[in-house]
């Protein structure tokens, strides 16, 4: 196991704040958390300043598109490797089609993630930087690290990452480097069993 | 092949009033059973499906992609804290639609808890048995046969064989399985048979009417018996209403699952008078253990869900199966945390080697679903009393692949926890804790929202699937079960549904009188 980096005393700190809380979802503690824990001004202002000169897409902002950008080189370096490049895959496109797909709600939620991931850095683990600007070392010491923190911190890392990995993987390009086929039932001309024969009327 | 239903895109009617014998809420397992028993006795029915009509040849058989056409949510419904994703089809035919086809019965011991403890006492073996057996015969549910064992579960199969522990084939529901693999995104070719292609067409031969993109709102009572239902049709693409629709009926049946009926019965303000509706959430949280070998696997290709291990499936026991379930690249690099960046793709550039199980525990019914703010809540966090038997699955799954041979087994948790030799087990395993997130999990069996029961003050419904509060009211779908069943839930659904039409057949004088 990573050991955490997130001092203990920050991360108790969190956790104390969250005890009294009621809130209906675990991102929206989690900012809250921090907030509390001192941060909030620091957070604010990092939300705040761009991050880069991306494009908006149809559901994320142009900071937040510059976020994924960066979290994507961090969780997929594929230079030197088989994998299909990162370039070559319009992870930024899924991912914005992704966001686009869910409610309101979860997009809110997830926005908020972002937020206190990117500006996390600036408070926590003596980093003091937001992630898209770390080494690419450091940044990977940070996702780490809060993998090994507080189950709050450690839901934000895991949603984050997974949402990279499903907009790489379910690009046919990088099926190619696993041997995967993908469809197959065109390619094999199965031909459709279609409906059921009725059966016959049977009492029990 | 195209089913008759009547979709959003086919109505001009801002208001459409019908006049059934037989409403029905949801499509899947419960519902088409539903409605092809009533339509095929000769009564009027009419199905209403929140979800749109997908036909089979819009299925793509890319993952991400059906998860977004044919899922609730587009595969994001999720416990209110996020942990765990609640997986059930969006469409017509429910989550029959993307299941793995894989079909039990419900376990004796189990019926024989509900005997004692919910005095379901007609529920026995041997009562329901003629209706496993007709279910079984018009599903084409078989036994997998050699070639529908692929690679990836016979690991499994080898080391538990090993170890001299249980494992068995699993049951499906398929009729010439193409070993595509690609089951959760919809059976393209009409091989699975799943309610699209088997009781929905059925129940239309016999007259029944379905309409999709329709959402039961609320079910509408009057001197304590059951007389339709509101609805509204929606466009699915716009989200703007078509129409109202105004059911008119005998007899109302809820078979829109675990999560949705209980909604309906609160949005409804009805046959809560034991304040259990939402209640006794189930769920068989379910994670993947991987396992790498040395030698190429192909988890993905063949019969999605080939063998199960039994040895642990009574409670006594350990109370958790392991059913050999092959994944796709994505599922793979979801499933487990291998670590960042470079350690990552070093992961999954040997996604050929790994060997996949899924772990499915008896969990106890400590979940809540609820209306909050007029929105959709699921409580729900693995139990204490329930972490053990998770933990015990993990290991039984890493002996069992040591045995086979494996080089290494990856854990699901959300951490990195990786058991490099037989000897690391118990310790990597029992250093999980049992928080949110600790563990990937997923949920495809919600179960256990609408107790089933002969005590009015402890269950919502009665033995024979009816409310206890209002007469003509049933349910016919998994939020019945007053326990989970351990096991997959599919073919119990299908049996009980046939049972309680039966029942209201019985006694048709009285209710469609």
């Amino acid at each position: 196991m990573t050991k955490p980096i997130v001092p203990e005393s920050i991360q108790n700190e969190i956790v104390s704040a969250l005890a009294p809380m009621k809130r209906r979802r675990f991102l929206t503690i989690a900012v809250h958390g921090l907030l509390v824990a001192g941060a909030g001004s620091l957070v604010s202002a990092c939300t705040e300043s761009p991050v880069g000169d991306m494009d908006a897409g149809k559901a994320l902002s142009s900071s937040q598109m510059a976020f994924f950008q960066r979290l994507a080189q961090i969780l997929l370096p594929t230079d030197g490797t088989e994998m299909a490049p990162l370039e070559s895959v319009p992870v930024l496109r899924n991912l914005d089609e992704m966001f686009n797909g869910m409610s309101a709600q979860i997009r809110s939620d997830l926005g908020k993630a972002i937020d206190l991931f990117e500006c996390g850095g600036l408070v926590m683990g003596w980093n003091f930087s937001r992630f898209t600007r770390m080494s690419e070392q450091d940044a990977v010491l940070y996702i780490d690290s809060w993998q090994a923190g507080h189950p709050v911190l450690l839901g934000i890392a895991t949603v984050l990452k997974k949402l990279v990995y499903a907009a790489y993987w379910r690009d046919a390009r990088t099926w190619g480097a696993l041997q995967f086929a993908g469809p197959v039932s065109e390619t094999w001309g199965l031909p459709s069993l279609g409906e059921a024969p009725l059966p016959l009327l049977q009492k029990v | 092949m195209m089913l008759k239903v009547t979709s959003a895109a086919d109505v001009t009617s801002a208001h459409i009033d019908l006049d059934v014998d037989a409403v029905i809420i949801g499509s899947g397992a419960g519902g088409a059973v539903m409605a092809y028993e009533l339509a095929a006795a000769g009564k009027s029915v009419v199905v209403l499906e929140a979800g749109s009509y997908v036909p089979s040849t819009q299925f793509n058989e890319t993952f991400p992609d059906m998860l977004e056409l044919l899922y609730e949510e587009k595969g994001n419904q999720a416990t209110k804290q996020g942990d765990l994703l609640v997986l059930q089809g969006r469409c017509l035919g429910g989550s029959t639609v993307v299941n793995g086809c894989v079909t039990f019965r419900v376990p004796d011991f189990i019926l024989e808890k509900w005997g004692k403890e919910y005095g379901l006492t007609n529920l026995t073996p041997e009562i329901l048995s003629p209706y496993f057996e007709k279910v079984e015969r018009n599903l084409s549910i078989h036994i997998n046969q050699p070639h529908e064992i692929n690679e990836n579960s016979r690991k499994l199969e080898a080391g538990a064989r090993a170890l001299g522990w249980s494992v068995k084939p699993l049951s499906r529901n398929i009729k010439d399985c193409a070993l595509t693999g690609h089951c959760l995104s919809g059976c393209k070719t009409d091989r699975k048979q799943s309610m699209l292609v088997t009781y929905l067409p059925w129940a239309c031969h016999h007259g029944a009417q379905i309409f999709t993109d329709t959402f039961a709102a609320r079910i509408v009572t009057e001197n304590g018996r059951a007389k339709g239902v509101q609805a509204t049709m929606v466009d699915p693409v716009t989200k703007h209403k078509v129409a109202d629709i105004n059911v008119k009926a005998k007899v109302v049946i809820a078979a829109a699952g675990a999560v949705q009926t209980p909604l309906l019965f609160l949005r409804s303000e009805i046959a809560n008078s034991s304040e259990q509706v939402g209640r006794n959430f189930a769920c068989h949280p379910s994670t993947m253990i991987v396992a790498q070998f040395a030698q190429d696997i192909f988890t993905w290709r063949g019969a999605m869900l080939g063998v199960y291990v039994d040895e642990f499936e009574h409670p006594d026991k350990g109370g958790f199966v392991l059913e050999g379930g092959g994944a796709g690249p994505i599922e793979l690099g979801m499933s487990t945390e291998p670590g960042t960046g470079k350690a990552y793709l070093d992961f999954m550039s040997r996604a050929k080697n790994y060997a996949s199980c899924i772990s499915l525990i008896h969990d106890h019914n400590v979940g809540r679903v609820s209306l909050v703010d007029g929105e959709k809540q699921i409580d729900y966090q693995i139990a204490d009393a329930d972490f053990p038997a998770m933990k015990a699955a993990f290991k039984a799954a890493a002996k069992i692949y040591f045995a086979a041979g494996a080089e290494r087994v990856f854990l699901p948790t959300g951490d990195k926890r990786v058991i490099e030799s037989e000897e690391q087990i118990d310790t990597v395993v029992d250093g999980i804790e049992n928080h949110p997130f600790a563990l990937r999990m997923v949920s495809y069996h919600p179960q256990g929202t609408m107790r089933m029961g002969s005590d009015p003050a402890k269950s919502v419904v009665n033995p024979y699937g009816e409310t206890h509060d209002v007469k003509g009211l049933f349910v016919c779908d998994a939020s019945l079960f007053p326990t989970s069943i351990i096991v997959n839930p599919q073919e119990s659904v299908y049996a009980l549904s046939n049972y309680i039409a039966d029942r209201i057949l019985e006694d048709a004088n009285d209710y469609f009188a």
